[in-house]
């Protein structure tokens, strides 16, 4: 280095603007509630299509024990 | 406003070896640094996505041609248009998003630099992924290698039983990857703008291409976030036993499509919105005028931004949705005409009565403006339903959106590049080398696009692998054909502009268009840090101010 002073340090927010964590946190949130929607919306698009099954509880057996031994 | 800014340190700068200089562009949280990579990385798949799209137009130059197998032409289109839309347009505009933004703002950095870093990264790794499909795609079943689906992959093509192997597979998954890097980077855009702009920068002084951005952020995390759910409920699917999109076991092909194009159509808003911003910042600058009626150009920006949420069924007016549905997709697809209509008026306006400087950057947006509308006006056609039912699934359809894409976003980019990379390389490009570059790409372009409407008038439907002769469509696809290899010599004249300037090209200044954001204000290239010190600004244009104390734009707005 040649001694040459370079100030990094971050300058102090202006208070009028918000946090940017906060900003980042509720625009994750947005985006995790749009996954989600379509989720519920293919979940109500499907209530009471299938009449006669099987249904996932006949299908799908938690592998519990197996993960929690994993 | 302060303007002052540092040299590195001279050790910093000296010669090292090739393998600290990777080190540390892989190590890297600068914006700048992450803002090339994503546009280099962007270009490399520009190249591979042009190579596919020249492959399909050869073996449609003439009637009965075998230049190669269809299923090689199956993989072609569906390899153009996923590495197109998802490793080239988004991964591009989010590299100069990245590297501009805080430039403009006034921030040293982005808000969540080792985000930004995870989020390239994870669109790198999706692109990979794509292309090892190519390799690793078959699989134990021995069966495909590219993905062949096409780029919006229709249930149930996509189910086990009609994608057999990984091809399928690797096309999710690379969705999936470069998605969540989507999501990122636009929660970085968004915190960037809103929390870390300069003292003095209120909303309504940001400058367009912030506005812009803000938008397009919003909108990719409304409109990815569908499309991750839709790839996780795919993979189900395939895997699990799930039956979503599976016909044959009550589920629903039409789901699908509406969730794909939920994605879809907001996508292409993601798009153009960046593509809106590059042209708002070049055409006044080089009209040597403020941009006419910003309140309404941003007011028309979030117009377009919440409508573009409820127009994705148009994709869909020949699967016989029903009278009323058809109709609120027409209607709320006409009425998006008018914001976007109103930003074309604004641009002409912000010319009307300038001293305008045909640079190469200028010719590529008024080149813009004009096939934007023209691509415009192809799009308000389609949102008659009727008239879709005639030309959906054609060559028209292929015209009309690659209008869109290459006349309207691609010209602005390539306009965004001349513009900005005296910025971004501290070299000066050559100009006559630009504009040779703008004429062979637009007459190439008229060529391929202007022409490709009229197979699609007369019934070639896309996708289509060869055609019998006779039909009508045989001379237009040799037009079409030749306009590509002009488009190719024009991208090639692009590429090495863009090299030979950035080895032997002369030095830029800190300002080479007496321009007036922020940006410009800071050495070519800027130092890490940005700024010295944090400016301060009290309007649109702080650099006018700084350079007309006794006329300042702060007086006027």
């Amino acid at each position: 280095m040649n001694g040459t002073y370079i100030p990094l340090q971050q300058q102090p927010v202006p208070p009028q603007l918000p946090e940017r964590g906060q900003v980042a946190m509720f625009v994750l949130i947005v985006a995790e509630a749009a996954i989600f929607t379509i989720f519920v919306v293919a979940y109500i698009f499907y209530i009471g299509k299938s009449l006669t099954g099987p249904t996932p509880h006949d299908v799908l057996a938690a592998p519990i024990f197996y993960s929690i031994c994993l | 406003m302060s303007t002052e800014s540092i040299a590195w340190p001279s050790t910093l700068t000296e010669s090292r070896s090739f393998v600290d200089h990777l080190h540390e562009w892989v190590t890297t949280l600068d914006h700048k640094r992450l803002g090339i990579m994503y546009i280099v990385y962007a270009l490399i798949f520009l190249v591979i996505g042009g190579v596919e799209a020249t492959v399909m137009r050869i073996q449609l130059i003439r009637p009965h041609n075998d230049f190669v197998s269809p299923q090689v032409f199956n993989r072609m289109f569906t390899m153009h248009g996923t590495t197109m839309i998802f490793f080239v347009a988004m991964p591009i505009l989010f590299g100069f998003a990245n590297y501009l933004i805080p430039l403009m703002v006034g921030a040293r950095d982005m808000a969540f630099p080792r985000l930004n870093a995870f989020s390239f990264w994870m669109t790198a790794f999706g692109g990979l992924l794509l292309y090892f499909s190519l390799v690793g795609a078959n699989g134990l079943y021995g069966a495909g290698n590219a993905p062949d689906v096409g780029w919006f992959a229709y249930a149930p093509l996509t189910s086990q039983t009609f994608s057999v192997g990984h091809s399928t597979d690797f096309w999710t998954l690379a969705l999936l990857v470069s998605g969540f890097g989507s999501i990122g980077t636009a929660i970085n855009i968004v915190a960037t703008i809103l929390c870390m702009r300069c003292p003095g920068m209120t909303l309504a002084k940001m400058p367009l291409f912030a506005w812009l951005n803000l938008v397009m952020s919003g909108l990719v995390i409304l409109a990815v976030s569908p499309l991750t759910a839709a790839q996780i409920m795919l993979l189900l699917d395939r895997y699990l036993g799930g039956h979503f999109f599976d016909t044959q076991a009550g589920g629903s092909a039409v789901i699908w499509m509406h969730f794909f194009w939920i994605f879809g159509h907001p996508e292409v808003y993601v798009l153009v919105l960046p593509a809106f911003a590059f042209a708002s910042e070049i055409i006044p600058v080089f009209s040597r005028k403020a941009i006419f009626g910003y309140p309404v150009m941003v007011g028309a920006t979030v117009a377009i931004g919440f409508i573009s949420m409820s127009v994705w069924a148009h994709h869909m007016f020949t699967v016989g949705m029903g009278a009323n549905v058809n109709t609120f997709f027409v209607i709320s697809t006409m009425a998006i005409a008018v914001p976007t209509g109103i930003k074309i008026f604004n641009w002409l306006a912000t010319m009307w009565g300038g001293k305008i400087e045909f640079k190469t950057p200028m010719l590529f947006c008024i080149a813009f403006l004009f096939q934007f509308l023209v691509a415009g006006l192809t799009g308000v056609m389609m949102s008659a339903a009727p008239f879709d039912w005639q030309l959906g699934n054609s060559y028209f359809v292929v015209a009309h959106f690659h209008y869109v894409i290459v006349g309207g976003i691609l010209f602005c980019l390539f306009g965004a590049f001349y513009y900005w990379f005296p910025k971004m390389s501290g070299k000066m490009y050559s100009e006559m080398l630009g504009k040779l570059h703008f004429w062979l790409f637009l007459i190439g372009f008229h060529l391929t696009f202007d022409f490709m409407h009229v197979p699609g008038l007369l019934g070639m439907p896309r996708r289509i692998y060869t055609y019998e002769p006779g039909r009508g469509w045989d001379t237009w696809n040799l037009i079409v054909t030749i306009g590509v290899f002009f488009q190719t010599a024009g991208i090639l004249v692009f590429l090495g502009n863009l090299l030979s300037s950035q080895f032997r090209g002369k030095a830029a200044a800190s300002d080479p268009w007496d321009a007036w954001t922020l940006e410009w204000s800071t050495p070519s290239p800027p130092p890490a840090y940005n700024f010295f010190v944090i400016p301060r600004v009290k309007s649109r244009r702080p650099l006018w101010d700084l350079k007309h104390p006794a006329d300042p734009d702060w007086n006027f707005e």
